[in-house]
Parts: structure tokens; sequence; C-alpha cells
């Protein structure tokens, strides 16, 4: 498998922001295998800190998370301006008015569950790759 | 104004009388070109001559000068108003009213119907798109199923996964399911209390389901009353009857819209016309006596045997041993009009029957009583009778109008097990919908959750 590289010789790293910890460990297992440096956070209040501090190249982001929901982290995010990362969000609502609300506040890319394990892989590619 | 509207009554009715304008006017004792005037409604009229008109017509004079009645006209406004765009004009409500008050009330019957229908669809769109319960499941089901997925698809397709990571994956997948399967199971026992619960009633039909079901399908009170109707002349027993009815529609049916109304008055009529006819007690101990026969029922009570089927359905009592009988009639294409199902045999609220149901096939064999054996897509036996016959007697030259009922009993508890036995089970199921059985020639629709 080759390594997801970002820049000379550096992993890019993803962040799981995902409560449920099966759906985390499957992604983290994948994206691993897929040579980025994955890193998992479960709530939602302190995803932001986790976000800054790892510098993350791909965020995957679920909409319902304990604490703080997604469209909040994602408004926060888009809000501190500079170059934030690309946003793969995840839902399992799939309604439209979920994905209206995603795009307006300036999500990559937008999934509902369930997906496809290639589909995400091909996606967090494509946006690492941005 | 109502009057102005008299003279294209007397017009109308002088057209379907026949006459002439001149025949009229003579018959009045008024000139021909007065009377034009009058029909045009370019002269009122009142008193002597519209007295002698109405007598040449043969009619009242109020059914020529009365115009429409002001609640008719003013409905017919609020109904137009409801709907804007509509192309009829506020202004001419007091005309159809006045000239065709039949039609005028068909209107307003079909603008509430129309009304009640759309706070029916809105209040279940409502339920289904904010109902938190719904939701949360639904995300969480949905959730269950990603984990799952995701799982399931890489110990399917790695080959290399460390050991630890495929003990903590099959973990995953096992806990996983176990909370899909609860979470599901919820779900069921929530859609199958909703179903229950009269709120969640949306059609008239549902709503006089949740009524029958709340009482048990059967009303203590009337088949009291008609028991010891025998001791009144006929026409108080009746009387004394349909006052119980009236009782019950007006303490338990007050909230109910028109429609859901109407059905319950039926139901509860025709109820208490069966228990008149065939009292509960006297039926029961002739039922047991003549090994549950309709058709030796019907004879020994002079009624037909749709309403045997009937008063078997409902026998069965704390205080009468009788088997526990399901009942549906349904019309010649196949629409429920009458539902009491079993606990272990469900009953389509909305048409799309099994259709190798035996009830079906008595269409082509009116007035025979058809017993079969059957199978249900469950696994369970039953026994079934069915009938068909018209719902009123043809007039002469006029196509019937036939039902069809069946009466289902558990094999176990049927006294008609032991004439059954020899005949092969016909396998059935309720509906197609929701039917297992994968290889049925007869399946008309796709099984919902394949």
């Amino acid at each position: 498998m080759a390594p997801a590289i970002r820049g000379e010789n550096v992993t890019q790293r993803v962040l799981i922001i995902e409560d449920e910890p099966n759906i985390a460990d499957a992604l983290r297992f994948l994206l691993t295998r897929e040579g980025f440096d994955v890193a998992v956070e479960n709530d939602g209040a302190k995803a932001l800190d986790r976000l800054r501090d790892l510098a993350a190249d791909v965020v995957i982001l679920d909409v319902m998370l304990p604490n703080r929901s997604g469209f909040d982290i994602l408004r926060d995010l888009r809000a501190g301006g500079g170059t934030a990362p690309p946003v793969l969000m995840l839902t399992a609502k799939g309604q439209a008015q979920d994905r209206l609300t995603a795009e307006a506040l300036g999500v990559t890319a937008f999934m509902t569950k369930p997906f496809s394990n290639a589909e995400v892989v091909e996606t967090v590619r494509g946006l690492a790759g941005a | 104004m109502a009057a102005s509207l008299a003279g294209s009554r007397i017009r109308e009715a002088r057209l379907r009388a026949g006459m002439t304008q001149a025949a009229l006017a003579k018959a009045s004792g008024i000139s021909p070109s007065y009377l034009n005037l009058i029909e045009h409604n370019r002269r009122r009229i009142g008193g002597r001559v519209l007295n002698a008109i109405a007598a040449a017509l043969r009619t009242r004079p109020s059914d020529l000068a009365e115009g429409g009645s002001p609640t008719l006209i003013a409905d017919l406004r609020a109904a137009v108003a409801e709907h804007p765009g509509a192309p009829a004009d506020a202004d001419t409500a007091e005309a159809l009213a006045g000239r065709f008050p039949g039609w005028a009330e068909f209107v307003l019957m079909l603008n509430r119907q129309v009304r009640d229908q759309h706070a029916a669809i809105r209040a279940l769109s409502d339920r289904l798109a904010h109902d938190p319960f719904l939701s949360e499941t639904i995300h969480a089901m949905l959730s269950q199923i990603t984990a799952i997925r995701s799982t399931a698809g890489i110990l399917a397709r790695i080959d290399d996964i460390p050991a630890l990571q495929q003990r903590r994956f099959h973990h995953g997948i096992d806990a996983e399911s176990v909370r899909l399967s609860e979470a599901a199971q919820a779900l069921a026992e929530y859609l199958g209390a909703a179903a229950e619960s009269p709120e969640s009633a949306a059609t008239a039909e549902e709503m006089l389901d949740h009524f029958l079901r709340r009482h048990g399908y059967h009303f203590d009170p009337i088949d009291r009353e008609a028991e010891t109707a025998a001791a009144f002349p006929a026409p108080v027993a009746a009387q004394r009857i349909s006052g119980l009815v009236e009782d019950i529609m007006a303490a338990e049916t007050a909230d109910l819209p028109v429609a859901a109304r109407s059905l319950v008055r039926a139901h509860l009529t025709a109820y208490a016309a069966d228990a008149h006819a065939m009292p509960l007690r006297h039926f029961a101990d002739a039922a047991a006596r003549l090994g549950w026969n309709p058709q030796a029922l019907a004879a020994e009570f002079g009624q037909g045997v749709p309403a045997v089927f009937r008063r078997l359905a409902v026998l069965r009592r704390p205080w009468i041993e009788a088997p526990s009988f399901g009942l549906i009639v349904v019309t010649a294409s196949g629409y429920p009009l009458l539902r009491r199902p079993l606990p272990d045999f469900a009953l389509p609220r909305h048409g799309n029957a099994c259709p190798l149901w035996p009830l079906f096939q008595t269409f082509a064999r009116p007035g025979v009583v058809l017993l079969e054996r059957i199978e249900h897509d469950t696994g369970r036996p039953f026994v079934t009778l069915s009938h068909a016959a018209p719902r009123r007697p043809p007039a002469l030259g006029e196509v019937p109008d036939p039902e069809a009922a069946m009466l289902i009993v558990a094999e176990r508890e049927s006294p008609f097990a032991t004439a059954a036995a020899a005949r092969p089970a016909l396998a059935v199921g309720t509906s197609c919908r929701i039917c297992t059985r994968g290889d049925c020639p007869a399946r008309a629709q796709p099984q919902l959750l394949r």
C-alpha cells in the first residue's frame, strides 16, 4: 500500500471525529492501511482543540456527537479562517436538509451511513490529494 | 336575493312537468308574457300568483319561493375561500344553494373530506418526520449497520489482519448486531403500539377498527337489551335498541370526524339488528346444539349466513363458551368491509389480501358455504368457512353487488376440524407484502422485507 505523503516524506494525518467506537475502529484500520496517520476523537466538545493540536490534513466528521454537533464544529472550523482542512461529513440522517446545512457551512464532501469502505477510502484519498 | 331565483325554479319545475309556458300561464290565470318575465327572474312574485303557479305545477309554494338555506350559502362561501384560485365565484354560491341544494351539500361534503384527509396526511407526515423516538432509533440503527458493514467488509476482503485486531472486529460485529436486534425490536414494538393507539388512527376505517377493538368487538348493553326485547311490542323493542345505539354514539364518538361516526353508527345498527334477530344466549345454545353449523343456524333464526357469521364472530364472552372466530367481509374487489382479526391471524386493512384465501373462490359459487383447512405462512393451521352473497337483493336487471365473508378459527379449537380433516391444507398468507412464502405462484407484489 503506497503511503499517503504530505510534502516531502511526511505522512498525512486524518482526524476521525466519531463517537461510535466500532465505526471509528473500522475507519482507523482502513485508513491506516492506506498509509495515513489516523487519530480518533469521540467528544464533540474536544474536537476543535484536537484538530489544532494535530494539524490534520483531512477531517472525517460525524454529525451526531456527544456535547457538540458536527455542524457546530464545522461552523467554528470555517469561521477560524486560514487554511482549514477539507472535511468529509458523515450522517446517518441523509436528509436533504442536512446536506444543504453542511454545504452552507463549507463542507468539502458529504456521505450518508451506511457507506462502503471503498467509497470512504477513495473520498479521503481524493481530499488528501486536493 | 333568494326570491330573485324563484323564476328559475318555476321554469325548472314546469319543464320537469312537461308543460309549455302557455299551458302553465293559462292554468295559473296569468298571461304567457308575464310568466316569461317571472321565469327569467325579472318579476318578483308572491302571494296569490305564486300559489296559483304552485297549484298548477302540483308543488308547494315554498318549494318554488324559498332560496337556499343561509347556512348552506355561508358554508359554500367559506369552502370557496379555503381554495384561493378555485374557478368558483363566491357570489354564485347563493344560486347553487338555491337551485341545486343537493349538489351544494355534496360539494361541502367533499370539501370536508378533503380537509379531513389533508389533516390526516399532515399528521402522519409530521409523525414520521418529527417523532423523536423514530428519528433516534433509525439513526442508531443506521450507525449500527454502518459499523457492521464496514467491519464485515474488512474481515471478508483483507487477509492480513493482525489477530488482536481481528478479535476486536469480531467483538465489534457481535456487539453491534445485538444492539441492532434490540433497536429493531424496540422499533417494531413502538410501531405495533402506535398501530394499537387510537391517536394513531388516520382514516375513518382505522377509527372504526380502534372503536371495535376497544370494545372487544361486542356490545354487552345492546345484547342485554336485545335479550329482553321479547317482553316488549316489536316497535318498542326496536326503539329501545336504537336508543342504546344513540347512547353509545353520544358517549363515545363525539370527537370522531363525520365519516368515522357514520361507519360506527352503521356498524352498531347492524350489530343491534343481529342481536335482536339472534339474541346472545339463545344463539349460543342453538350454536352448540347445531354443531356451529352456520346454515342450520341461519334456518333456525330465519337469517342469512352473513348475519350468522357476524354473530358467531362476537359470540365468545367470559360467560359463554365458544371458539374464537375471526371474520373478514370483503367486496368483490377485495376491499374489507368488516374485520375481526385473531391474535395470530392478521387481516389486511386496505385490501390486497392473499388471493388464495378460500373466500375469493366463493364469489364464483354464491350461496355455498365452503369449508377449507388453511396453513398460514406463520405455520399455524386454521379452518375457514367462506360464503358469498349479494349485499342486497338486486332489482330486476340490476347487476348484483356481492360480498364474501370468511370465518376463521384456529384448527385446535375448531368445531369443524373433523369435517375438514380429510382436506389438504391450502398454503396462504395475510397479504403478499408481508407473506414469507417465496415460491408462491400467486404472488402479486414483492415481499416488503426482501
